[in-house]
């Protein structure tokens, strides 16, 4: 092992992009050179990192990145990249290549309850929403990624739900190519909920090639009062692609966030979500299902701040293990001293079907105020002998029977989706990995 | 109403009842921690070498450690070379019955409430008082030897029995395994030590009385519990300190061991001083207590009332190491003012049919801070493993927090682990409705608070559970408003 650490190859790169950049003294570069100053400081998270107890992202890297970076697509053309759109011309499908939006291969189709831009030089000093909402979710002095992000990223998307709007579905779709050497990924997006509107965002990833791949992507979302944001991840990644993943979101009054994260495969996934709910008479929900079998590694990771009073949250998580996976869920409820009438639940519950898989939970709640109703439930287990024998007793093979209970396990994080064909979609993959 | 008003007047100004002190001629160690103190330590309890080696040994590891932090208590920086490591009243010789005994002594334990003498007579407990730093009093001792039981202070188990004390000593918790534990090793002074040998049923409780009554002293006793194949044992722990304005710290080490189909039962009745209402004084309790189930079918089951301590950081633990073994921890943590408490539980499971329980109530009032930290961890080849946990918060007050940090870490594809937490406050309804029948809000209060830490409570052995349910309501006293 060179004793040069991460920290410094990436400082490094960033020094070398800073020099030949063409946009020197723009505003932006400023707090890109904040950022990676915060990078530096901060590190890439030790082995003792509470936060990263289970997921040792640091060895990762090292492991599996030599930072001899090529952020090359060839094998993704526009029309490669349309066929896999989802049939819905009524829908915007937006592409990030590489972890960079390119509008060009991008189809919007509404303009008048959305807005659409890419986030660059020129679009931060104009637009003031990006200059003052962009990296503010999360505080780049506490977290190494999303400081790593902003310093990195390039042409990030930027959606603003437009004031009362009840906009059409979004699709985000991301395209990888790893053909011509290993790449570092930095897709950013920032979206804006205008007060009593209404948005649902389905995120979706394609690969190729077959060098390693590591995506630190970052997704802050802005919910005005009254306005509604429901976000949808499919998490289906080859195993070379290594995944740390954030969202974060603040939250106005009256308004409602959701999300659905579904992790099917890939190396490592690493999902941070972290809710702020700052008005009240606010909801956040989150769901997820993580179905795991080969080596893959899942680490979801989410925390809700209550702020202020009468808001409420829901939190529901389930994995399925086999094979020699790992499951790690650390939910956090932390609910201020001021945060009174505050509601929060949540629930992971997880199977595990081999003898070599593992689970790590650790369902955490820390509460400052004395009227509220907070509670979280955590099962590990396997699925229930009795109902199976019920099954089987009907004419239903074990493997049949085995699959049934799974499918119906799983389901119940579908329920937040709107979409009927993402839901058919993950419902189809969810059976898949059952051999149904 | 007036009569309900006077007991609250009296409560409210009635703090900690055991907050005096006596003045005993004792015996010092100089302030501050060295090799040289330990030497010293271990020369006035004429201890063999290797217990001297063993102590060095903890000693320099020690130094090496630094303090950990991770825990969800604030506490002002403890200046270890401030404390004064030995203490001990003075006695010419060892008493060999309780006639012999300084009655200055005796009173101390009378006045509070454990008359060795009646307590000899009348209840039928077995009980080993230690004061700071050492024991100075067991009871029963000769119909306990009958039975083949050793239950003595730890230096008499050292010069009696070293065989015993060398083979189980740091069995369970190593002197390197923690900053406290390491501390402790060192500088142990006394404590307790059990042995029941095979197949014998201990006749009655054994209990140990801990009393810090010197000042700036810390009390570093160590409990080994030892009960070997298929023998019973219920032991009882109970604990105060004056009120000063200064903190004091208490690390202990307790171990059990339990062989093939024994089980052992440890309740803890914690009252240490807790501090007064501004926070100040009060005891630092870091103690590591850790049992084995060492042999199949064992069991051991720890329950605790903690009531006291300006701050509480402990997680009494089992480790499942024999086929069927079980744990159980049944814990009731009240914090009031400006106590805080992080304390809960560490079940690893490595045995196959493995079982434990874990039953936690927080209760918090006034400014205090309430922390449930768990771990359950079921190895790989623990087959068939099944754990049930259960913490639960009530909150009285809105200065006052609750937390709860589970681990959960299954590794094992057959082990069923269930964990539920749940924080809530007295509802308004349920006050409303004791209300309506009569029963006024203090005493709906205390209802409602008891009802919630039965399932604790029950386990408690009875002389404990009186006990402990007065401390409930006095440690809640004035807390509702």
């Amino acid at each position: 092992m060179s004793d040069i650490t991460i920290e410094n190859k990436l400082t490094e790169m960033f020094d070398n992009w800073s020099k030949e950049s063409v946009h020197l003294d723009s505003a932006l570069t400023q707090v890109r050179k904040n950022a990676i100053k915060s990078f530096s400081d901060l590190g890439i998270p030790k082995l003792k990192s509470e936060a990263y107890k289970y997921t040792p992202v640091q060895r990762l890297i090292n492991k599996n990145f030599d930072f001899s970076v090529s952020n090359q697509a060839a094998g993704w053309t526009k029309d490669a990249c349309k066929e896999e759109f989802y049939q819905d011309d009524k829908a915007n499908h937006l592409v990030f290549i590489n972890g960079e939006y390119v509008s060009d291969y991008s189809e919007i189709r509404s303009t008048d309850d959305l807005e659409i831009k890419t986030i660059d030089d020129e679009s931060f000093d104009q637009n003031a929403e990006i200059k003052n909402l962009m990296g503010k979710t999360r505080s780049i002095e506490k977290d190494a990624f999303a400081a790593l992000n902003l310093a990195f990223f390039n042409n990030g998307l930027f959606i603003k739900v437009n004031k009362n709007k009840d906009a059409i579905d979004t699709f985000v779709y991301h395209f990888v190519d790893s053909e011509s050497g290993q790449t570092i990924n930095f897709p950013r997006i920032l979206i804006i909920g205008e007060q009593g509107s209404r948005a649902n965002i389905y995120e979706k990833t394609f690969s190729k090639g077959s060098q390693n791949v590591l995506a630190l992507s970052i997704l802050e979302a802005s919910v005005a009062a009254n306005a509604e944001v429901r976000f949808t991840k499919l998490q289906q990644f080859a195993s070379n692609e290594y995944t740390i993943d954030g969202i974060y979101a603040n939250q106005d009054k009256d308004s409602r966030f959701y999300t659905n994260t579904y992790s099917i495969s890939g190396a490592v996934i690493r999902n941070n979500i972290h809710i702020n709910i700052g008005g009240e008479n606010s909801e956040a929900h989150m769901n997820g299902l993580y179905q795991i079998a080969g080596k893959s590694h899942v680490d979801n990771n989410t925390s809700v701040d209550h702020m202020v009073p009468n808001c409420y949250s829901n939190e529901l998580y389930k994995g399925i293990m086999d094979e020699n996976s790992r499951g790690v869920f650390n939910g956090k409820i932390y609910v201020r001293p001021d945060a009174q009438k505050t509601n929060a639940f949540q629930s992971n519950n997880n199977i595990v079907l081999s003898d070599t898989a593992i689970v790590n939970t650790k369902p955490q709640l820390e509460i400052w105020a004395d009227d509220v109703k907070c509670s979280h439930g955590c099962t590990t287990g396997q699925l229930d002998e009795e109902a199976i024998f019920y099954l089987r007793a009907r004419g239903i093979d074990k493997k049949s029977a085995k699959a049934l209970m799974l499918n119906a396990f799983a389901n119940e994080t579908l329920e937040e989706v709107k979409n009927e064909q993402v839901k058919e979609e993950i419902e189809g993959i969810i059976l898949n990995k059952l051999h149904y | 109403m007036s009569k309900d008003d006077h007991i609250l007047e009296e409560f409210t100004s009635k703090e900690y009842e055991h907050g005096w002190y006596v003045d005993f001629e004792a015996d010092e160690a100089p302030k501050g921690i060295n090799e040289e103190i330990i030497r010293f330590i271990s020369a006035k309890k004429e201890e063999p070498e290797w217990l001297l080696e063993w102590r060095l040994k903890a000693f320099r590891r020690w130094t090496e450690m630094t303090e950990p932090d991770w825990s969800n208590v604030n506490y002002p920086a403890i200046d270890y070379q401030d404390i004064k490591y030995y203490s001990a009243p003075k006695q010419k010789e060892k008493p060999k019955s309780l006639d012999e005994i300084d009655p200055e002594l005796l009173k101390t334990f009378e006045r509070l409430g454990i008359s060795l003498n009646e307590q000899k007579r009348l209840t039928g407990v077995a009980v080993d008082a230690v004061i700071d730093s050492v024991s100075v009093a067991t009871t029963f001792k000769e119909t306990l030897s009958e039975l083949g039981i050793i239950f003595c202070s730890f230096s008499e188990a050292v010069q009696d029995h070293p065989e015993l004390v060398k083979k189980y000593l740091g069995s369970v918790v190593p002197a390197n395994d923690n900053y406290f534990s390491a501390l402790n090793s060192a500088v142990f002074s006394d404590g307790s030590f059990c042995y029941i040998p095979k197949g014998v049923r201990c006749p009655m409780e054994l209990s140990t009385y801990f009393r810090i009554n010197a000042a700036n002293t810390g009390q570093f006793e160590r409990t080994l519990i030892v009960a070997d194949e298929g023998s019973y044992v219920s032991y009882l722990e109970g604990c105060t300190a004056p009120m000063r304005d200064e903190n004091q710290l208490h690390a202990a080490v307790v171990e059990i061991h339990a062989a093939k189909d024994a089980e052992v039962k440890y309740s803890t009745v914690q009252n240490w001083y807790p501090g007064n209402k501004e926070g100040k004084g009060g005891i630092y309790n870091f103690v590591t207590k850790r049992a084995i189930c060492a042999g199949e079918n064992s069991k051991v089951s720890w329950t605790q009332v903690e009531t006291g301590s300006a701050v509480t950081w402990k997680y009494p633990s089992c480790i499942l190491k024999g086929d069927n073994s079980q744990g159980e921890f049944y814990s009731v943590a009240v914090t009031n003012n400006h106590q805080q408490a992080d304390t809960g539980t560490k079940m690893i499971h490595i045995g196959k049919n493995t079982r434990s329980r874990i039953v936690s109530k927080g209760i918090s009032a006034g400014k205090s801070q309430n922390s449930y930290r768990g771990q359950v961890h079921v190895m790989k080849r623990a087959s068939n493993a099944r754990n049930f946990s259960q913490c639960d918060s009530l909150l009285m007050g809105d200065k006052c927090g609750a937390h709860t940090f589970p681990y959960i870490d299954v590794e094992n594809n057959s082990a069923q682990v269930e964990h539920e937490a749940t924080t809530s406050k007295i509802g308004e309804d349920q006050i409303f409705y004791c209300q309506q029948r009569g029963i006024d809000e203090e005493s709906a209060v205390a209802l409602i608070v008891n009802g919630f830490a039965k399932e604790v409570m029950n386990k408690l052995p009875m002389e404990f559970a009186v006990e402990a349910q007065k401390l409930l309501a006095l440690t809640l006293e004035g807390s509702v408003g």
